[in-house]
């Protein structure tokens, strides 16, 4: 059809009805998604002004014996909270960029000569499914023989191997997607490969970059087991580490942990927040007729 | 079989008018193309015939019926799309079945129409073999087959071979333009090529920015442009146009520019008598109705050759006139020209149009829009 | 300036035989033109000659010197895509500035120089008001112009352009093609130019070779592509309608079939004669006949008319002569019969070309 501008038909039919029906329906399941993904945050939030013992009382969702507001101050002056921040953040943002940079040339070598033929695609993603577990006690001793245990590089370039698989995964999908006749002009144009992979290739597959390095950023932010075995003092525990360690006299320190935990979503929530901006979908429309 | 009628049909999406008060019928049995260039509405018209869209004002008729709020289903139409939209999975057998089996017909029913169908349109070879590897010609008969299958009382054809290769393309023409004449049924054919509408309809409604430009026979619309779109339009190559001024001289009437001077003579003089609008004229002459002359003299026009371009048995040159308008001219096949060389390019004052600058209409009919 | 040429030159996809055997020369300044349907290996032998692909056997030699292994960017070729791509992150204006900018030669502009440059062959190519537009803001039309900028803004040793104007509607068609030459004469640049449409070979080029099937089918000028095509398939596939052919028994100085014609040229005679079985295909153009009343002793075929599509001035008939037979002429408008009438035709005898039946190949 030529005129594709035009937008779509109405539904026929009783149309008042099914619009009705449609969005009602649609409101209660968005309403019952929400919830059950907002629940456990509101209750963390609660929870971290509530009474020490409200918290091992009671079970309600609201605090019933008034504000608390000395968890928060509690949580940080019992804990090195805001080094174990900067420490995830170091290590989340490097690791990434490490993953990256390795992920993208491998990417555009897998794809586009099949470096690897068939098997390297699929052994890339194999390692990912194994259990992290299975290997925790090699890498251990390995990252022991490095003289690397206790140091924010050791747990950067750990996290950056163990996601590269992912990055790989993600951008394999955006580079197969990508017109080859792309490339081929800029080599007629004057270009070489290297070349046309800066100019041509990884502008056009930047979203698939962006997310990539979101999901790593999660990943590696929120990354405990490996932390846990490599790192032993303050110096290079990470936040969910930190987490772990609100014990007081009566046990954990519920309410301090609601309260460091909800700090420690917020720095990640806004790396988010930030990157989504790059996530344009579309950005290859128009280069080849379609 | 039915005759369909536009009366005043509007069609707007928000502030976009697709349609303007569309006016047109195409009779029973006709095979009826609606032409125009993409966005032109020709596309919202075919969804509105088909009630794939709504209509906002106007009506649509099949026979003296109104079929404004009639679902899709219930209009007994049938589409033959631009992929033509076979399924790669059914036997051609199955994919010429298809519409009759969801109307639950009996199997010995289906039987009957699809093995007729078939052989209508030679297939019967086919009837179990896929349609993967079939060639164009078997697809667009097998699409055909099943549009027909279920006699429906009007075949809408949309752009179903522009996009096939130049050869094929007009060989599909000749094809569909005889299967679709033996089989009788009222056929409405949208297209922007004017090419296929002029070899294969009864006659034609241009649009243009969503209003009908002009309903006649492909002979008709062809030599009595109604304004300088469908002149611009209709033509393969497309129509020369040159701006001009009309002047009166001793009773007679001339078209002026820097580059020429034609007397303007025949049904146009006539045209001009009590003509009291702009002098501003657009001259279209088409490349067929002019031709190289040795002398110049009265109706040439002097100009330099630009390009030479040899098509088998045709041969065009392309010329600029003194003020660098750019005419195109039918040559005898293998004329030799040198760029730049000075020839004179002599207009046939039958074939002449004259379009009014402003509004773009012919001449011929400019009382029809005082009315 | 280049003169190009391929040596026998092979390529295969797995067991697919994309081109084979290819061997051409392309002098220097030519527009030579590659013509064939799609699927023909068109688009295999531009890549193979712009080096994005490397032949299976053969040799592409540049001036006599073989660049087989150079890679593309060292070839110095400007080439424009069939699907056009463009770079979709940059505007008009980058895409067509991006090959001046490539490290080869970017030394040899200036900025002004490249923004001279674009801008001027922009205007040529009427897109100087989108300069600033990115490709998925334009129609499928501009986007093949600015694909052809993209081109045309070097100054390479050879233009290639895969079907540059396939998708431009047919106004737009037109006015391109003789822009296009014009250019090409101009700057006079050697030009391979690759395309499914007969009218743009013929209309465009010096020398036309015919591919089907990966294979060529003919070499030569427009003239004889079109007077006298080498086989079957060429004479089928030139001219709209393409040539009619119709298989005849010669004997005596007469071919009989559909067609009765008594031979009065000699060398038509002698052609006619070269096959033993005396089997042929005999060619005529569609304007090679006229029509004459059936009872009229100068016909040479009498048929139904079958469809007539009339174009404005000029029309085409196709003519039943027999269950197999359909022929197509080409005539005035003002002259063209009704359909189901039954007419005679006859058959200009200077243009006939004769095919052996068996083989397909023309008789010299």
């Amino acid at each position: 059809m030529s005129e594709q501008t035009l937008p779509n038909p109405m539904p026929q039919g009783n149309v008042v009805s099914r619009i009705m029906y449609s969005r009602y329906t649609r409101l209660i399941l968005i309403l019952v998604f929400a919830a059950s993904v907002l629940l456990p945050i509101v209750f963390m939030a609660t929870t971290s002004i509530k009474q020490p013992i409200e918290i091992r009382e009671s079970g309600a969702i609201l605090p019933t014996r008034g504000i608390f507001t000395e968890n928060w101050g509690r949580a940080f002056a019992n804990v090195p909270l805001v080094r174990y921040l900067f420490n995830s953040t170091v290590v989340a943002v490097t690791s990434t960029l490490l993953a990256l940079l390795i992920a993208v040339p491998a990417t555009y070598s897998i794809v586009r000569f099949r470096t690897g033929g068939m098997v390297l695609p699929s052994l890339i993603l194999g390692t990912y499914v194994m259990p992290p577990i299975v290997v925790s006690i090699p890498i251990f001793m390995m990252t022991r023989i490095a003289g690397l245990t206790d140091t924010l590089f050791g747990l950067i370039l750990l996290h950056g191997m163990a996601n590269l698989p992912v990055a790989v995964w993600l951008i394999d999908s955006y580079i197969r997607s990508l017109p080859v006749e792309l490339e081929q002009a800029a080599w007629v144009d004057g270009y070489g490969r290297f070349e046309t992979l800066l100019k041509v290739v990884i502008p056009l597959i930047r979203p698939g970059i962006v997310s990539a390095g979101m999901i790593c950023m999660i990943l590696s932010w929120n990354e405990f087991l490996f932390a846990l075995i490599l790192t032993y003092s303050d110096v290079s525990h990470t936040f969910p580490i930190g987490i772990s360690r609100y014990e007081g006299e009566h046990g954990l320190q519920f309410g301090e942990m609601a309260a460091a935990a909800l700090t420690g979503i917020i720095p990640i929530y806004l790396i988010v927040l930030f990157f989504q901006r790059y996530l344009v979908e579309g950005l290859t429309q128009g280069g080849v007729r379609g | 079989m039915a005759s369909v009628e536009f009366k005043n049909v509007c069609k707007k999406y928000g502030d976009v008018e697709a349609v303007v008060e569309a006016n047109w019928l195409c009779e029973d049995r006709e095979f009826f193309s609606i032409l125009g260039p993409s966005g032109c509405g020709k596309s919202s018209s075919l969804r509105m015939i088909a009630g794939l869209e709504e209509i906002t004002a106007g009506e649509i008729r099949f026979d003296d019926e109104i079929v404004n709020h009639l679902a899709p289903r219930d209009r007994n139409i049938a589409m033959v799309f631009e992929n033509w939209a076979l399924y790669p999975n059914m036997t051609v057998f199955d994919n010429i079945a298809f519409p009759l089996q969801v109307r639950e017909l009996p199997s010995s029913e289906v039987d009957k129409k699809v093995r007729r169908a078939m052989q209508f349109l030679n297939l019967e070879h086919l009837e179990n073999s896929g349609v993967r590897g079939l060639s164009g010609g078997e697809k667009q008969r097998i699409a055909i087959g099943r549009a027909i299958v279920r006699d429906p009382s009007v075949l809408i054809m949309d752009e179903p071979i522009s996009h096939l290769d130049a050869g094929l393309r007009s060989r599909m023409r000749d094809e569909l333009k005889s299967q679709v004449s033996e089989l009788g049924v009222t056929t409405l054919y949208i297209t922007h090529d004017q090419v296929e509408s002029m070899a294969m309809a009864d006659r034609i409604a241009i649009m243009n920015l969503g209003r009908i430009q002009q309903v006649g026979t492909p002979l008709d619309i062809y030599h009595n442009p109604r304004n300088e779109f469908v002149a611009g339009f209709i033509g393969e190559p497309p129509m020369n146009f040159a701006d001009c001024e009309l002047v009166a001289e001793n009773g007679k009437f001339l078209a002026k520019s820097s580059s020429f001077e034609i007397a303007i003579t025949g049904e146009n003089e006539q045209a001009l008598k009590d003509y009291k609008g702009t002098t501003k004229l657009r001259l279209g002459v088409r490349p067929e109705s002019t031709m190289l002359v040795p002398q110049s003299g009265a109706g040439t026009v002097s100009a330099v050759v630009d390009f030479v371009e040899h098509q088998g048995d045709r041969s065009f040159v392309t010329v600029k006139l003194s003020n660098g308008e750019i005419f195109l001219v039918e040559a005898e096949s293998g004329v030799e020209l040198e760029i730049n060389e000075n020839v004179n390019v002599k207009l046939e004052e039958e074939y002449t149009h004259y379009f009014d600058a402003e509004n773009g209409l012919n001449i011929l009919f400019l009382d029809e829009e005082h009315d | 300036m280049a003169q190009l040429e391929l040596r026998n030159v092979s390529k295969t996809f797995g067991d697919e035989h994309a081109v084979q055997d290819l061997s051409f020369t392309c002098k220097e300044g030519e527009f030579f033109c590659l013509l064939g349907p799609s699927g023909a290996g068109k688009s295999t032998t531009i890549n193979l000659i712009t080096g994005i692909d490397s032949p299976t056997g053969g040799d592409i030699l540049l001036d006599g010197e073989s660049i087989v292994d150079w890679s593309p960017q060292d070839r110095n070729f400007a080439t424009a895509f069939e699907n056009y791509a463009l770079y979709p992150h940059f505007t008009v204006f980058k895409n067509m500035e991006f090959p001046l900018k490539a490290p080869v030669r970017a030394a040899e502009y200036s900025d002004k120089d490249r923004r001279d440059r674009v801008v001027q062959v922009a205007e040529m190519l009427r897109i100087d008001e989108l300069l600033e537009r990115l490709p998925r803001e334009l129609s499928g039309g501009q986007r093949q112009r600015v694909a052809l900028g993209r081109t045309l803004v070097r100054n390479p040793s050879i233009y290639l352009l895969d079907e540059p104007i396939a998708h431009l509607d047919a106004k737009l068609r037109h006015r391109m093609r003789g822009e296009l030459k014009k250019i090409q004469m101009e700057l006079g640049i050697t030009t391979i130019y690759s395309t499914p449409d007969q009218l743009e070979a013929l209309s465009m080029a010096d020398t036309i070779l015919v591919l089907n099937q990966g294979k060529v089918e003919q070499i030569g000028t427009r003239e004889e592509i079109y007077r006298t095509p080498k086989n079957l398939f060429v004479a089928q596939f030139v001219g709209d309608p393409p040539m009619n052919i119709v298989p005849v028994q010669y004997q005596d100085g007469e071919l009989n079939g559909a067609i009765s014609i008594r031979l009065s040229q000699d060398d038509n005679k002698q052609r006619a004669a070269a096959v033993e079985n005396g089997k042929l295909l005999v060619g005529f153009r569609p304007k090679d006949i006229s029509f004459v009343s059936a009872e009229s002793a100068s016909s040479n075929a009498i048929g139904e008319v079958k469809v007539v599509e009339s174009y404005g001035r000029t029309a085409d008939v196709a003519i039943e002569l027999d269950a197999e037979t359909i022929v197509k002429c080409k005539i005035t408008a003002d002259k063209a019969p009704q359909v189901g009438e039954q007419v005679g035709c006859q058959i200009d005898q200077a243009n006939l070309s004769f095919f052996d039946a068996e083989t397909i190949q023309r008789i010299q």
